[in-house]
């Protein structure tokens, strides 16, 4: 990987892995109808006259609950013995939460996005994943507690014990499809996507869901497999009685597919029936493809109704040269989801190049090695920040506990850059000089101008700070690089 | 619009009844509970009762005419003629003490008044007594689903599940005393009827929510019982929250899950209702910690075993690993017979 591959890495319409509140907020546990009509078809009519007739908490609480169930939301004596029960003192916690819950939904606001705290460090996850254990051992068949507890360790990079709880899970309930979503993402999270292929496809023998079927042509593509849903997610695209959001996800993975192959105009008319009313993880994938669909004007203007696109956001704003506002949705968008390992990439790159924070980088890149403590680049990222900051003890401690033989190439010469820069703050300016020379050569030889433009960039800051005569030839460098490889964050300080 | 039913105060019926108090009035609309009940009393004795007047005109409002009247005539007749409630000293199960017809003029087809005479219930049913009680009494509470439990294991151990459990069925004879009522749409082994075959024979705002599904691994029978015994635990819902379980479950849902139920399997929508219950039950157990904070325990477990959203787990894993059914009611009895003397002993 070189420093910003992952910037430009591939991305796939991968199903996203949320704790169940957030996914009841998205939506995506819902039914794939278009109406919100429910099956249940309780007497409302007697409930309604047991509560005229008596206007008491049990008559109250029965005519909201069966109001509730079955979605009726502006029938106004359940409004009343909303208000009633709120009212009264001997009303039950089950009793207020019933009255509160139908007075929301009749006033008609929506839910607001649950509110997500982003630890510092592992303690607070100890106590959810202590909370959740204890619920589980009261509840051992409530498997979305086992989903979540699943969730919360991967975020914390404990990849076995998220995985027993996750077997536990999918085992327990494989048709279900908050545990067959939070399933596949997992184990290809843990690189056993043929695990993930093994759920959904099972599942989708049974019932053709499109959220099922998109994660099926996602995870396909993503391990280098031909899709074996691809002709029945076209059909289910056709049906009429699912809804737009439901489509969606699907529609989008079929998208990048045709983009991929190159059939823009096939890919173009996928996107368009993704976007009508898309996910977040639609926007962006949308985003992600913009480069290939031209105009991302229509695009753009639906950011503003889904306000969890958080991927999508920062995308846009970092294209735009928005750094600032680009770090802020990369916070919210490791804060959605916790266990991956991109938002602390992007965030701690984007800190640390464009905006010099090194301090906030530091931060991201900590609570991006939570979950993915083995993740180089991260730490590459921490250690360089690290270095800008003068902690050098710091930083070289972290470089070595480094085992570059695994690493790729590049990656290698990565590292010998960052150790180029530890060699400058230490005083040892030859050493430095070799070692960013060295890493340039990896570089040149694989022809990856973008990384060999970053690391001249780099020494160039080190020479600069030293008062050095190098500088201008660097930058020259640089600048003969950057005529064929635009890099926005140097070009804007350069010109400084 | 009167009807027949609604028409007897004052009359004279059969066997020396007077009719004096109409107790509830007449149903509106297009819905509502088909029959209006009375206060009578016996003119020789002076004893008084409760009677339950059909109005089958009120079929004549439902969508499906004929199929509401034969329910109606199915819940009448199984209530008059069931021999077992009257031979097997059901002593928990409120069985009618007479029944007749009387005829109110101007009605055509509909001028017969079939009606049923049942024990008073002085405290009337359980929602009218818990609202008028002054302070919440623990060891009243525990009394009374005692005898619940008693008699639904009567009931079950005649081959009879109970099928509409509720609070306007749990009757309250007196302070001491607490019988189900309206057997209407029970279903007897024995005796094969109408009730035997609905998917949900009571009360839908109360039924479980897996009787929506067909494909679930349980004997036909067996599923009724366990059906009672949702039905019991959401009355423990009830008595200490106002609310019952199926609404305190389903209301956790998304307006979209909800309406994910009935549709596709039980097993895809199972771990919403699963979790949605959990959250329910650590609802109630904060009620219950506020009223009865020594006994939070024993009542949440017995809710965790009755109301599980699962049918096959429902019961309890202890009484499966017993030769003994897991609708059996006797460890339930037991347990609250244990709670019930230990208030008493606490008070």
């Amino acid at each position: 990987m070189s420093f910003d591959e992952f910037l430009h890495k591939k991305r796939q319409m991968i199903p996203r892995w949320h704790t169940y509140q957030v996914a009841r907020w998205s939506g995506l546990l819902d039914h794939t109808g278009e109406t919100l009509e429910t099956e249940i078809k309780g007497n409302i009519e007697e409930a309604k006259q047991n509560w005229a007739e008596k206007s008491h908490l049990p008559q109250a609480s029965e005519l909201v609950g069966a109001a509730t169930l079955q979605n009726s939301f502006a029938i106004e004596e359940a409004i009343a013995a909303a208000r009633f029960i709120l009212d009264s003192p001997k009303a039950s916690q089950l009793a207020a939460s019933l009255a509160k819950n139908y007075l929301q939904l009749s006033s008609g606001t929506h839910e607001p996005f649950p509110d997500i705290i982003l630890p510092e460090n592992a303690r607070p996850y100890w106590d959810v994943l202590a909370n959740i254990k204890k619920q589980l051992r009261e509840y051992p068949q409530n498997y979305i507690k086992w989903a979540e507890l699943s969730f919360f360790y991967a975020t914390i990079g404990q990849n076995e014990k998220a995985k027993d709880a996750m077997q536990i899970a999918i085992n327990g309930n494989s048709e279900n499809r908050f545990l067959l979503l939070s399933a596949s993402r997992f184990f290809l999270h843990i690189d056993e996507g043929d695990l993930s292929l093994f759920y959904l496809r099972k599942a989708i023998r049974n019932n053709p869901d499109p959220w099922v079927i998109s994660a099926e042509i996602a995870i396909s593509d993503s391990l280098g497999e031909d899709p074996k849903e691809y002709r029945r997610g076209l059909k289910v695209l056709n049906y009429e009685n699912v809804g737009d959001f439901n489509k969606s996800e699907l529609a989008g993975a079929i998208g990048t597919l045709e983009a991929k192959s190159g059939e823009v105009k096939s890919a173009k008319k996928f996107l368009k029936t993704a976007l009508i009313a898309p996910t977040e993880n639609t926007l962006a994938q949308a985003v992600f493809l913009l480069p290939h669909l031209g105009n991302s004007q229509d695009i753009k203007s639906r950011l503003t109704s889904n306000k969890s696109s958080f991927e999508a956001e920062a995308q846009l704003f970092y294209a735009d040269g928005k750094y600032e506002q680009a770090l802020n949705s990369i916070i919210s968008w490791l804060k959605y989801q916790p266990f991956s390992s991109r938002p602390a990439l992007h965030g701690s790159f984007i800190a640390s190049l464009a905006l010099e924070k090194h301090d906030e980088a530091i931060r991201i890149a900590k609570l991006g090695l939570l979950s993915s403590p083995h993740e180089f680049m991260l730490q590459n990222n921490m250690a360089f920040s690290l270095i800008s900051l003068n902690r050098t003890d710091e930083a070289e401690s972290i470089l070595n506990k480094i085992d570059s033989s695994k690493l790729s190439k590049s990656s290698q010469a990565v590292i010998t850059a960052t150790q180029g820069a530890l060699a400058f703050r230490k005083g040892n300016p030859e050493a430095g000089r070799k070692l960013y020379s060295s890493a340039v050569d990896v570089f040149d030889s694989l022809k990856d101008d973008r990384s060999k433009a970053l690391a001249f960039y780099h020494w160039s800051r080190e020479e600069d700070r030293l008062e050095t005569p190098f500088v201008k030839d660097l930058n020259d460098r640089i600048n003969n690089l950057l005529k064929k490889t635009p890099l926005k964050e140097i070009e804007l300080k350069l010109k400084k | 619009m009167s009807t027949p039913a609604a028409l007897l105060t004052g009359k004279a019926l059969a066997d020396g009844w007077d009719v004096t108090e109409m107790l509830t009035r007449p149903p509106t609309g297009t819905g509502g509970h088909f029959s209006v009940s009375y206060k009578v009393k016996h003119a020789e004795s002076g004893k008084e009762a409760f009677l339950k007047a059909l109005d089958f005109s009120g079929a004549a409002r439902h969508a499906d005419h004929l199929k509401a009247l034969q329910s109606m005539l199915e819940a009448y007749n199984f209530e008059r003629d069931h021999e077992k409630c009257k031979t097997k000293r059901l002593d928990k199960i409120s069985t009618p003490i007479a029944h007749g017809t009387i005829s109110i003029a101007g009605f055509g087809d509909y001028s017969s008044v079939h009606y049923l005479i049942f024990e008073m219930a002085k405290g009337g049913d359980v929602r009218n007594f818990v609202s008028t009680m002054p302070e919440f009494d623990l060891a009243w509470c525990f009394s009374s689903l005692h005898h619940i439990a008693v008699g639904l294991k009567q009931l079950h151990w005649n081959g009879i599940a109970h099928q509409d459990l509720k609070p306007s069925n749990v009757l309250v004879m007196d302070a001491n005393d607490t019988k189900i009522g309206d057997l209407g749409r029970a279903s007897d082994q024995e005796k094969p009827s109408a009730n035997d075959n609905p998917p949900i024979a009571g009360d839908l705002n109360y039924a479980p929510v897996d009787l929506y599904y067909g494909n679930i691994p349980i004997d036909a029978r067996e599923r009724k019982y366990l059906t009672d015994m949702y039905l019991f635990g959401s009355l423990i819902f009830f008595y200490f929250a106002n609310v019952n379980a199926t609404h305190a479950i389903v209301s956790r849902l998304t307006s979209g899950q909800r309406e994910l139920v009935g549709k596709g399997s039980f097993q895809e929508v199972l771990p919403y209702l699963q979790e949605a219950f959990k959250s329910a039950v650590d609802d109630l157990k904060v009620s219950i910690d506020a009223m009865a904070p020594d006994y939070t325990s024993d009542l949440i477990e017995m809710v965790m075993q009755l109301c599980d959203p699962d049918p096959t787990t429902r019961g309890g894993p202890k009484l499966k690993k017993l030769r003994v059914a897991n609708y059996d009611f006797q460890r339930f009895i037991s347990k609250l017979d244990i709670l019930r003397k230990s208030v008493r002993n606490y008070v």
